[in-house]
């Protein structure tokens, strides 16, 4: 089948160009990127492609980067994860940090922990009561302007993930089931730049048999998040400023989770509550 | 943790010139050693001592003017300055002279 044009992107300056011979894609990849439309610059854009070989086959390409998959899940992680790592490259000033977005009206809260720590999971059950999740695994930091740029990103649910989400409320959407592929829109959240960090969550485990929160100093919180940042294209010292300006102005919190509905309720609690003092 | 037990009290400290002290609003501070891109960070207390690893404070003076901040008992002080000291030496992020005389 011919690969199609589909449309094309610029996410925080990176462009590119999606091209499939999978209907379901355009669907699932514009979901993903909806707010990143662009027009083309005649072609010139690199190509992020994703086509069915044969029944069993699946191939992706960005750039330099292919690859083969067996499903068209897989497939679709693979080329999502690498856009991912593009657009953090080509960035020139703002900073990377392994952090899940949470939008609390005009600020965030952005909730911090390596791999295994359970921010998705966690960040989903904030979206559905209501708090809206524009990414749950990157953002990027404007050293100027303290802005938090959430990565939109496919949300990686697995099965127990899936099975703890739907027993504290409604089934996943759709495309989870068909595609495992679940992104913030699915979700409802919104379109406009999410502002500047008003909390700093960082989750530490192991999980407890209930959840408990601390605040903890913004020493503290700065060197937690220089551990989840990655080499970018600031020097380590400027790095380390942009972090510092970052926590200053942030409400601090260590959280140790504990089962999923309880720790959700007293997250959305401490976010929905704060905000409803500060303001 | 060095219990920092072999310190006197007249060794005095200078901070490391590769290391970058970012003071935060709650008073806290975090070090940054640019050699080896070590993020260490330090409470009030600790970021009180650091100021002081200047060179002229002894270990000793370093304590009374803690004590004379904190309510504390001056043992309890003197224990905890040597640990935190200790500390900074294994950290590498001051280094150790020779002790005033």
């Amino acid at each position: 089948m011919a690969l199609r044009d589909m449309p094309s992107f610029c996410v925080y300056g990176f462009r590119f160009r999606l091209r499939t011979n999978i209907s379901d894609v355009q669907g699932l990849m514009t979901g993903l990127y909806r707010d990143f439309l662009a027009p083309s610059l005649n072609g010139s854009e690199p190509e992020a492609v994703i086509q069915r070989e044969r029944e069993d086959q699946f191939s992706w390409r960005l750039g330099e980067k292919a690859g083969t998959a067996s499903t068209l899940p897989n497939a679709l992680w693979n080329l999502e994860a690498t856009l991912c790592e593009t657009i953090i490259r080509s960035q020139r000033r703002s900073i990377a940090i392994h952090a899940a977005t949470i939008q609390v009206e005009d600020s965030v809260a952005m909730l911090a922990g390596s791999s295994q720590a359970g921010k998705t999971t966690l960040s989903l059950a904030l979206a559905r009561r209501g708090l809206p999740v524009p990414g749950d695994d990157v953002a990027l930091v404007e050293p100027e302007t303290l802005n938090v740029l959430p990565i939109p990103r496919c949300f990686h649910v697995d099965d127990r993930g899936a099975a703890l989400l739907e027993a504290g409320g409604p089934p996943l959407p759709a495309a989870w089931k068909a595609f495992r592929f679940i992104v913030p829109s699915d979700f409802g959240a919104p379109a406009e730049s999410p502002g500047r960090a008003h909390w700093l969550i960082f989750m530490r485990g192991p999980r407890a048999g209930h959840p408990t929160i601390a605040e903890v100093s913004q020493a503290e919180m700065t060197a937690r998040l220089l551990s989840e940042c990655g080499q970018g294209p600031l020097s380590d010292s400027e790095t380390v400023a942009v972090i510092c300006r970052l926590a200053s102005g942030a409400r601090c919190f260590a959280l140790t989770p504990g089962p999923l509905g309880e720790t959700a309720d007293m997250i959305a609690t401490l976010l929905t509550q704060s905000k409803r003092a500060a303001g | 943790m060095s219990s920092g037990g072999d310190l006197t009290g007249n060794d005095v400290f200078v901070r490391h010139p590769e290391v970058e002290s970012n003071p935060l609003p709650d008073q806290t501070v975090l070090l940054f050693q640019k050699d080896t891109s070590l993020a260490v960070p330090v409470n009030a207390e600790g970021a009180a001592i650091w100021k002081m690893c200047d060179g002229d404070h002894t270990v000793d003076q370093i304590v009374d003017k803690l004590a004379e901040i904190y309510d504390q008992e001056r043992s309890r002080i003197d224990q905890d300055v040597r640990a935190f000291l200790g500390e900074l030496v294994r950290l590498g992020l001051v280094d150790r002279l020779l002790p005033h005389r």
